[in-house]
């Protein structure tokens, strides 16, 4: 048992922190809204990555450029993503990733720097966006997917919550 | 990316005058480790979490873990999972002596929203300013009350602002129970 005034002290305390506390709720809003307008700009024809740099043959790449589909597909605001070029999207993703292989003598180890410069341009003509991501990784595979990764998450949907 | 920067300089000097006044006041003879559990106290969404602090003399060290999830009700868009994400708070503060059984703290830091629900790599910070009520009624246990401001924060993380865009108080309460030891 309390003596009188902690009991008193304790029981104010609890009566302010339940009335502070039942009416202290306030709103928090979390909020995307889309680098373009994904409106307007519904549908996106990726097309295959130009890869370069020493660590990799050049070519155009048809797995990189898979994956990316992947990810717009599920996070980025485009509501049809295809690698095909039908002529009726709206807009044509345009990536050149160079990967390069750096020594690190001090660890033995060889990292792989992945940038990805990208464009994104109407059908018809005309920039909308451009950008460039780069990430290191002591896999190859890695590098290339967390830059990608950011090209998609550039084109997040919007969102509000 | 920051969008909310008012009152910046005098919120500043206010918190560092109280800090610089609480390290150099009359010193608090406990120190203090305590590990408790905490909510905040939102409209649409359910943010719980661990809360560890330690609290040596007049200063500490506050970091906290929280689960973010959406209400089923919560009205949103383009947002499926209830599953949000997390907030990891980092801060330091400082102690002020009210009672024997009764401490404020005042304190800042970081607050780091990592929004993976939505996005893998969608992270909105900011920048807080805190105030904290703490009773402690037991030797071993303590409840608190925390208010926190927001000085500067990314776009798209609004305190105070509701789904319609109103604008409410733009403090973010938290209430909670430690084990003190």
């Amino acid at each position: 048992m309390c003596s009188r005034p902690n009991c008193f002290k304790v029981a104010s305390f609890l009566a302010a922190f339940v009335t502070i506390s039942l009416s202290a709720c306030q709103p928090v809003t979390l909020s995307h809204e889309g680098r373009i307008d994904f409106f307007q700009y519904r549908s996106v024809y990726v097309q295959p990555i130009a890869l370069s740099g020493d660590a990799v043959f050049p070519d155009l790449d048809s797995a990189t450029q898979l994956y990316l589909i992947n990810e717009l597909r599920t996070i980025s605001g485009f509501r049809d993503v295809t690698g095909v070029d039908t002529l009726t999207s709206d807009s044509i993703l345009i990536v050149d990733m160079q990967v390069d292989a750096m020594d690190d003598f001090s660890r033995q180890d060889i990292e792989y720097r992945a940038i990805a410069s990208f464009q994104l341009i109407r059908h018809s003509g005309g920039l909308l966006a451009r950008g460039e991501f780069s990430s290191t990784n002591i896999d190859i595979l890695e590098a290339q997917e967390d830059a990608l990764d950011e090209i998609a998450l550039y084109f997040l949907k919007p969102s509000r919550l | 990316m920051i969008v909310r920067y008012n009152h910046l300089g005098l919120i500043a000097f206010v918190m560092l005058s109280l800090m610089v006044q609480t390290a150099l006041g009359q010193p608090i003879d406990s120190k203090q480790a305590d590990v408790g559990l905490q909510v905040f106290l939102v409209e649409d969404k359910t943010i719980a979490g661990a809360d560890f602090s330690f609290a040596s003399s007049n200063l500490g060290i506050h970091t906290s873990f929280s689960i973010v999830t959406a209400d089923a009700d919560a009205p949103r868009h383009n947002i499926d999972n209830e599953w949000v994400g997390s907030l990891f708070g980092l801060h330091f503060f400082g102690r002020v002596p009210i009672a024997p059984t009764m401490e404020a703290r005042i304190g800042t830091g970081l607050d780091s929203w990592l929004l993976h629900g939505i996005a893998a790599g969608e992270n909105k910070y900011a920048w807080p300013a805190y105030g904290e009520l703490r009773f402690m009624p037991t030797a071993t246990s303590a409840a608190f009350l925390r208010g926190r401001y927001y000085i500067l924060s990314s776009d798209g993380l609004d305190v105070g602002e509701d789904y319609q865009g109103r604008q409410h108080k733009e403090i973010l309460f938290s209430a909670g129970v430690s084990y003190v030891f």
